[in-house]
């Protein structure tokens, strides 16, 4: 599953408390996407580094991921620059790039790959069933906790019925055009899906209201915090207050 | 005496389609019965109808020689029934095989030690103790059927109500749930096409046809 693909393994940071490496992430991404300085981003992106380091997760799968993620910064490389007043620094044409645009375009890159660094390497290194846990324990409303689980347990069952009915359509001999054909059938694909989707829903309902389910997921292992996840949400607290401070 | 009772029971979907004209039915305590009839006749319905998950329009449902209405008697008497759905992946909902199968008994408050014993017997029963930290919608459908039924038996239900269980299943499964369904001392209703599963596991059947049910 895609949100799992880096939940498991066996390092201190897959090890530490769901609940501390929640309690960390969110006030390190909203501290990063909130700073205008390029020390304390720089700072945030070397922290996730480290972090990636310490769960072992440099892979070939993780650069194709950031791969991925700058393939959309790259586009506002190509708006940014030129669309933002400042000093000019160079001239192509009727376009000028910016210093300030540069400067801007070079922060929100800093930012964006901070940010997801540290999303893989805090909540991306537990698996989804306990970061549900931990999010409930952390006061989040149980029903929203439980669309996140179930809308990642079935998104993956709906993307296999999906494939199913692209190979039905293939082996009864559509082929995808630019025509209404082919608009008609995708509609009718996307209704299909639809309607399964819904049937499946009712389906999950009552499989859970027989198997006595009470509005929250039971737990067989519960969290026990150590003095390690504590002493790693106090060393993290106090660089996030100095890095919010300086 | 009778595990079930079915007096008179009117069901229709929203829409008019009539499934049920009162239907009676009654099935002994230890019995293990087939239940039989067309595609759409309505196999899964009267499942779903017996355990308070679809309300009749009329009728009623004695279970244990008690009537159940309200919400919170099919409740009670759903922690005494066991229910495997036609499609696994309907039931399935934890991210690993022993999750899954505690899942019921920590929903009714049995304690995680008793639980992860309990899980641990049945695993070894049904030869799931390899598959106990695999996730669940990675294993194929027979393995998936097997877990759905360890889920189940795991809650030692007094009643089984058994929806399609060999439908995608191959020889080898069909026969291992055979060997464990025959152990089954509690009632016992299946649904099914597979007429050879039947003879061999049911000592009575019942006919789903036109809305009623013959025997």
């Amino acid at each position: 599953m895609q949100l799992e693909l880096f939940s498991q393994g066996s390092s201190p940071v897959h090890r530490l408390d769901p609940r501390v490496k929640l309690t960390v992430f969110v006030p390190a991404a909203v501290l990063c996407a909130s700073s205008d300085r390029f020390s304390t981003v720089i700072t945030l992106l070397f922290a996730a580094g480290t972090l990636i380091t310490a769960a072992r997760l440099w892979s070939a799968l993780l650069w194709q991921r950031m791969l991925v993620i700058n393939t959309f910064v790259l586009f506002l490389w190509l708006t940014l620059p030129f669309s933002m007043q400042g000093t000019p620094v160079m001239t192509t044409g009727p376009m000028t790039v910016t210093a300030e645009g540069m400067m801007l375009s070079m922060l929100i890159t800093l930012k964006t790959n901070a940010i997801s660094l540290m999303t893989i390497a805090l909540p991306g290194t537990t698996p989804v069933m306990s970061l549900a846990h931990a999010l409930q324990h952390l006061g989040m409303p149980s029903k929203l906790v439980n669309v996140f689980y179930i809308f990642y347990r079935y998104s993956g069952v709906i993307v296999t019925e999906f494939e199913t009915m692209k190979q039905t359509l293939k082996a009864r001999g559509f082929s995808p055009a630019t025509n209404m054909h082919t608009v008609r059938t995708w509609a009718s694909v996307a209704g299909m899906l639809f309607i399964r989707s819904f049937e499946r829903a009712e389906r999950i309902s009552s499989a859970l209201r027989l198997r006595g389910f009470q509005g929250q997921f039971p737990l067989m292992n519960h969290f026990r915090a150590t003095r390690r996840d504590v002493l790693f949400a106090m060393v993290s607290f106090c660089c996030l207050t100095i890095l919010m401070f300086i | 005496m009778n595990c079930l009772e079915i007096h008179q029971l009117n069901f229709s979907y929203p829409g008019g389609r009539r499934v049920f004209r009162d239907l009676n039915l009654s099935v002994q305590s230890g019995e293990k019965a087939a239940l039989t009839g067309a595609n759409g006749a309505g196999k899964s319905t009267l499942f779903q109808l017996l355990t308070g998950l679809l309300k009749p329009q009329s009728g009623s449902i004695v279970a244990w020689g008690k009537t159940v209405t309200s919400e919170e008697e099919f409740r009670q008497m759903r922690r005494r029934t066991g229910l495997m759905f036609q499609d696994p992946d309907d039931q399935l909902i934890c991210p690993s095989v022993e999750e899954d199968i505690a899942f019921t008994l920590l929903n009714h408050g049995m304690p995680p030690r008793e639980v992860a014993g309990k899980v641990d017997e049945i695993c070894r029963k049904l030869g799931l103790a390899a598959l106990k930290t695999r996730v669940p919608f990675h294993l194929s459908w027979g393995q998936k059927q097997l877990v759905s039924l360890a889920g189940i038996l795991v809650t030692e239900p007094q009643l089984l109500l058994l929806d399609e269980p060999t439908a995608g299943a191959d020889d080898h499964l069909k026969s291992l749930m055979l060997d464990h369904l025959q152990q089954f001392t509690g009632t016992l209703l299946v649904s099914s096409h597979d007429s050879d599963f039947l003879e061999r596991l049911c000592s009575s059947a019942y006919h789903i046809s036109n809305g009623s049910v013959m025997r």
